[in-house]
Parts: C-alpha cells; structure tokens; sequence
C-alpha cells in the first residue's frame, strides 16, 4: 500500500509540471486554432533566460516570473511574425503544422548552435525534505504543485467569469460568430497567444527543476507527453489538460512501481489510446461539443 | 464530428509523421575538401540528445590531422576532417552515410559510428570499401565478418564485465545495477549484471529506465528500498541527472560504478549539476580501459589536441576522453596504413591496418605518425603504439584492453586500481 500511496504522490507532483504547460498548450489551441508544435521551443527559451538570470545571481523564483514574462512575449512574437502572415494568407491546418515544425525547428537548432550541444541546472537547491511513509517531497517540489494549482485555477476562473475569458471561449466557439458580436478578436487572439507563452515559461522552468537539467531541446523533446495530456484531458479544455496530465503522471508512476520501468511510457500511451477509442473528444472536453452545436 | 475537427484529428496523426521527418532531415555536411586533399569523415551524433559524441569524435580527429599534415601529409596529401552528423539515429545516420559515400571522391576512411548507428551503417561502409574505426561496444560486432570495419576499445560485454569486477574489487557485496534501454547503454547490462551474479555478489535490484522522462521517483525509491552499496550504472546525461537527483531526495546515492560515458564532460556536467560535483566525486568509480597517462603517444595526442583549438572548443576537457584518444590513434593507424600500403586507395590500405599495428619480430615501434612514416619511407617494418596503447587486431578486427577504475581528483583522473585479466575473466565466466 505505502508502494501505491508513494507512487500516486510522485504522479501528482509530475502532472503538476506537465499540467502547466498543457493547459497554456491546450488554451492557445483552442483560440487560435494553431496546432502549435514550438511550444516546446518557447518552453526552452524561457528556460535559458530563467537560466541566466539565475547565474546573474538572481532567485530561481524570480527567474521564473522573468521566464513568464519572456514565454509570453516570445509566443506572441511568434505569432504576429511568422504564424499571422500564413494565416492571413489562408493556409490550413495542415500547412500550419509544418510551419510550426519549422520554427521549432529553427528555435532548438539556432539555440544550440548558440549554446552549445551541452547540460546546464539551475543554482536552485531543493531544499527541506518531507517523508510520509516512502513519499518524499521536496520545498521546490511543493512550490511547483502550488504554483501549478494557482494557475490553474487562475486560468479555470479567468475564462469563466471574466469578460476576456468569455470573449477567448467564444472565440474557441465560433470565431465568425464571436467576430460578429463585437468580441476584438486580434486582441484577444494576441493575449491567448502571451498567456500561453506565459504557461510555457513557468512550465519550462518547473520542468527543468524537476529533471535537474536540461539542454536546447528538452522542452521540444518533452513536448509529446504534454500534447498527451492536453488530447487526453480534451483537446481545448484547461481542466481536461489538469485530468489528462494526471492521468499520465499516475499512470507512468504506478506503472514504473508495479510493472516495468522499461514499459512506464508503452501503459500511459495505451491508457492514452483506450480512453481516446471510448472517448474521442477526451476525457473533458465540451468544446467539441459546444462547437457542434454552433455548426 | 465537424469539419474542422475532422481536420484537427487528422493533423493529430500526421504530426508524428511530420516530426518523424523533420528529424530526418538530416544538416550533415559532406562536402569534398579542396582537390588533391585527402578527408577523414567523423560520423557520429553532432545534435540530438547524444551531440556530444560528435565534438569527442572531433577532438580525436583534428589532433591527428595536425600531426599528419605538420609531418607533410600522407603521400604528399593533405588531410582534413570532415563532421558528418549522425544524430545518433539509425533512421536519420543511412541518409547521412549515403550522401556522405556518394557525394565524397576523396574521403579515404571514417572515424565513428556509435553504438546507436553502427549496425545500420557498417554495412554501407563495408559495401563502399572505405574503412571504419568505430567505436561501438555493441557485443554484435565481437566476431565481426566486414573487412572494412574495426574496433581498437574493448566491447561492452568486456565494459560490463569489468564493472562487476571492480565491485567485487572494491570490497561491494551488495551491488545494484541501473541502466538506461537505450542501445548504448544496454551493451554492457546483461554482462554487469551476469557479473555481479558470477562473482557471488547479492543483486539487490536491477532496473532498465526508458530513457528521456521526466520523472523516475518510482524507480529511485524503489532503488533506495533495496539499499546497494553501490550501483553499477550507464545511461545518458540527462536519465542519469534526473534519476540521481531523485534518489538523493530519497534516500542516498551509493558508489556509482561507471563506464567511460561518465568522463564525458557532458555526463559530468548534467550530473554535477544533478547531485553537486563534491557528491559526484565522491562517489564516482569510473571504469575505464587502461591507457597509462605515461605512453608517448599519449603526450602527442594531448600536445597537438591543445593545437586543435581553432576546431575544437575547449580542448582540454577531452584530453581525459577514452574515445577521443582512440579516435585520434584510429586516424593516424589509417594514414601509417596508407604510407605502407603506398595508396590511399581504401580497397587498398585497408589491408595495411594490420601491417601497422600488429607486433612481429624486427618491427620498428612508432608512437608518431612521422617517426612512422620515416621508418616506412625507409624500408622498415612498424607496429604503432598508439595513446590507448598497443593495438592488436584480433581475426575479427577487434582489439581489446585492460581496465582501470579510475577516480576524478583536484580536475584529474586518477588511476585508482587496476583490474587484471583474471578479474574480469573471473566475471565473464572464462
């Protein structure tokens, strides 16, 4: 029993990194109808200037503000001069994916080439030790979880009761729609765009806390099992993303403990693949549904 | 389902598809040298999650060049090393060796193929009649049949073997052993571990991590429960860094038992970075083939490596590397194999390699390529003794070493124990 309480906790602290990131992932998405394939990239860069400025002397907690701030701004960088253009020009879907391909690869390359192919950690010790049987948490590990549920819940509360939240929601809808009502959908395209990058940073930085260090492409390299928990959870629904990365978490950490180490990834994707059969739309989504009944 | 989502579900499955691609795509160069030059390509990992075998493959590379050209070349051409990037992948390495052979007139010889790629490409190589000096460990090439291919480090069943011999040699009764299921690592695991059973030692857990997560707490604790007194282990930089920082939250990290890949400045940089370097020197016993620091082609190597710099980056931090030391003596063993031979045909000196490098009695010991070269040019018969040591190939183009552990001290390595023969003999069950 203390084997599977151990294993639950350690899969709670890893859905909670993974949850950042895939509810900027999955919010962005549903506004902007951009599968975006950098956002691992965006992850990185955000990393490496949370990193400098940790070397600079700074607190890794307020390198990851920094990286905050900086993943916005880069997101929307991003999509105001490569994806816009392409998108004003009417490419679809399809040709979108490769465009983002493109920049991620571009962004992890021109990084490396920059940095070098080499590790680098934060100066960030992880401080004080909590036991409950064989489940240990760490200070950093604690803040990571709370920070994780205080955005989410921040993002959850924004887009439902705030007028911008509404406004990206009906936007996520029926954009011709929400266009037609007044909604300032640039505007709001633009901020779903910055408080996606905004999740990216944080998620970034808390990831490469959590794995102690990290390259140019470990937030690309990454960035399947947080596209996992956003398709699981639903695609384009921030707490389906929560429940998706939960689901992950657990399940690779159950599985590690009472199965094989080696096959932790073959269950959780299966799990991934057995919920989609049953459920196509993911385990949380409306959007799918809600954008049904607006066809 | 609507149309849109429709779309959004296939873009969904293509998108592994893309990915797929988009790492095949490879950014190797292959580009001949200027015309009458002669080019060593160095094929391995320049980017992916092993880019660091590339740069250590260089640093054995661009000091030999600098040797062989300061000596006037080889039969009066000048040598060049030419990166070619692998990424380490087999799916992306047969593209990038197929241009590389097709695009290439004056590429004489290969320096690399990891054990990531090496099945994949020797075969290529083999076919196109240009000589490769891997350094792979896969235990697949230990009765090798390609004519073309050689291998101067000792395999990984040998690594693996000699590891449970140096934790039997360290006084460990209690030894665990994790490594990671990429092809690299998994070269010297079922050896380590048979070893530590041969040996008599108690295997308290034996743990094979797939490689890349980004969480292995499970795995750790369940490390921390078993309680080893060491751990015999290889994985990458980064499964690595992650898996010890979480046992060091756990519980405590052991004595590591580990291989070359842990004198890797990368290694050591995720690492150190992981646990604090004080941890990891302290606990580290790196087992390592033995090539004395004394060997005067050693003194060669680190001297023109220290000359490399315009092409190597920091070039001290590989003058320690095990690879790139027996890169170094893999160019010069082809270029004393192409005076011999009198051609820089591969087809040709490639059955010079052994010429060279084989003891015989009268054979003119050599540590440089000049000194060889002269004694070629004057008629004589040569074995080279290069920074790894003697050479001998065996029928199967492989040549193997004694192991030491060795131990990082005030920025050094130093040797700690020598492990004999019979030790890991004693382990292998011979």
């Amino acid at each position: 029993m203390a084997v599977f309480i151990s294993a639950v906790g350690f899969g709670v602290v890893t859905a909670a990194i993974l949850a950042i990131s895939a509810v900027g992932f999955t919010l962005q998405f549903s506004v902007t109808n951009v599968f975006n394939l950098a956002f691992g990239s965006v992850m990185t860069l955000s990393g490496f200037v949370a990193y400098w400025l940790n070397h600079a002397g700074l607190n890794i907690w307020v390198a990851m503000a920094a990286a905050a701030v900086s993943g916005g701004l880069i997101s929307l960088a991003i999509n105001e001069a490569i994806y816009t253009p392409f998108i004003r020009h009417g490419l679809n879907l399809f040709g979108m994916v490769i465009v983002t391909i493109s920049v991620a690869v571009i962004f992890d390359h021109g990084l490396q080439a920059a940095v070098g192919p080499t590790f680098f950690s934060y100066t960030a010790p992880a401080g004080k030790a909590f036991r409950f049987a064989d489940f240990v948490l760490t200070r950093q590990e604690l803040i990571i979880v709370g920070i994780a549920v205080l955005l989410t819940i921040l993002v959850q509360v924004a887009l439902q009761y705030t007028r911008v939240g509404k406004a990206m929601r009906g936007l996520a809808i029926n954009a011709s729609l929400a266009r037609a009502c007044g909604v300032p959908t640039r505007g709001v395209i633009a901020l779903a765009w910055f408080v996606s990058g905004v999740l990216a940073g944080v998620g970034g930085v808390a990831l490469f806390l959590d794995i102690s260090t990290f390259t140019a492409t470990t937030g690309s390299e990454f960035l399947i099992v947080i596209i996992a928990a956003a398709v699981l959870g639903g695609i384009g629904s921030p707490r389906g993303a929560v429940l998706g990365a939960l689901v992950v978490g657990i399940v690779t950490e159950v599985g590690a403990a009472y199965w094989n180490a080696e096959l932790k990834d073959v269950l959780a994707f299966g799990v991934l693949i057995a919920v989609l059969l049953v459920r196509p739309q993911g385990l949380f989504s409306r959007l799918a549904t809600e954008r049904a009944i607006a066809r | 389902m609507t149309g849109k989502w429709k779309s959004f579900g296939i873009a969904v499955a293509v998108v592994g598809a893309l990915g797929i691609a988009a790492c095949g795509s490879s950014s190797s160069s292959s580009s001949s040298g200027p015309k009458g030059n002669l080019e060593f390509a160095v094929f391995h990992a320049f980017s992916g999650p092993n880019a660091a075998y590339g740069p250590e493959a260089a640093a054995g590379c661009y000091p030999a060049i600098v040797e062989i050209n300061a000596a006037g070349g080889i039969l009066g051409h000048k040598v060049h090393c030419t990166p070619v990037d692998s990424k380490g992948e087999p799916a992306d390495a047969v593209p990038a060796a197929n241009r590389m052979i097709a695009s290439s007139s004056s590429l004489v010889g290969v320096i690399g193929g990891g054990s990531n790629e090496a099945t994949a490409v020797v075969p290529l190589f083999q076919q196109a009649h240009i000589p490769i000096f891997s350094t792979t460990g896969q235990s697949s090439f230990d009765h090798n049949t390609a004519s073309y291919f050689w291998r101067i480090l000792s395999p990984d069943s040998a690594q693996g073997s000699a590891m449970a011999a140096a934790a039997k040699k360290l006084g460990i009764t209690r030894a665990a052993t994790m490594f990671g299921n990429d092809i690299a690592a998994q070269g010297s695991a079922p050896s380590a571990i048979a070893g530590v059973k041969r040996l008599g030692l108690a295997l308290p857990a034996s743990q094979t991590l797939a490689v890349g997560q980004s969480s292995y707490r499970s795995e750790a604790t369940a490390m921390s429960n078993a309680k080893p007194q060491a751990i015999i282990t290889e994985a990458d930089p980064q499964t690595s860094a992650t898996y010890f920082s979480e046992l060091s939250q756990v519980g405590q990290v052991p004595k590591l038992i580990t291989d070359p890949v842990s004198q890797e400045p990368n290694w050591r940089k995720a690492m150190g970075g992981a646990i604090g370097t004080t941890l990891l020197n302290k606990q580290d016993y790196a087992v390592v083939a033995y090539s004395p620091a004394t060997l005067p082609a050693y003194k060669v190597f680190t001297s023109e490596l220290m000359a490399s710099a315009k092409h190597v980056p920091n070039p001290s931090q590989w003058n320690a590397d095990l690879y790139s030391v027996a890169d170094y003596d893999s160019a010069i063993i082809m270029a004393l194999a192409m005076d011999a031979a009198h051609s820089d045909a591969p087809g040709v000196y490639n059955r010079y390699v052994t010429k060279v490098t084989a003891p015989s009695s009268g054979a003119t010991i050599v540590h440089t390529y000049a000194a060889g070269k002269a004694a070629l040019a004057h008629g004589k018969h040569i074995q080279y003794v290069g920074a790894v040591g003697p050479v001998h190939f065996n029928p199967w183009h492989n040549a193997g070493n004694a192991f030491a552990i060795e131990r990082y001290v005030n920025g050094n390595w130093k040797v700690y124990s020598l492990i004999t023969a019979a030790e890991i003999n004693a382990a292998a069950g011979f």
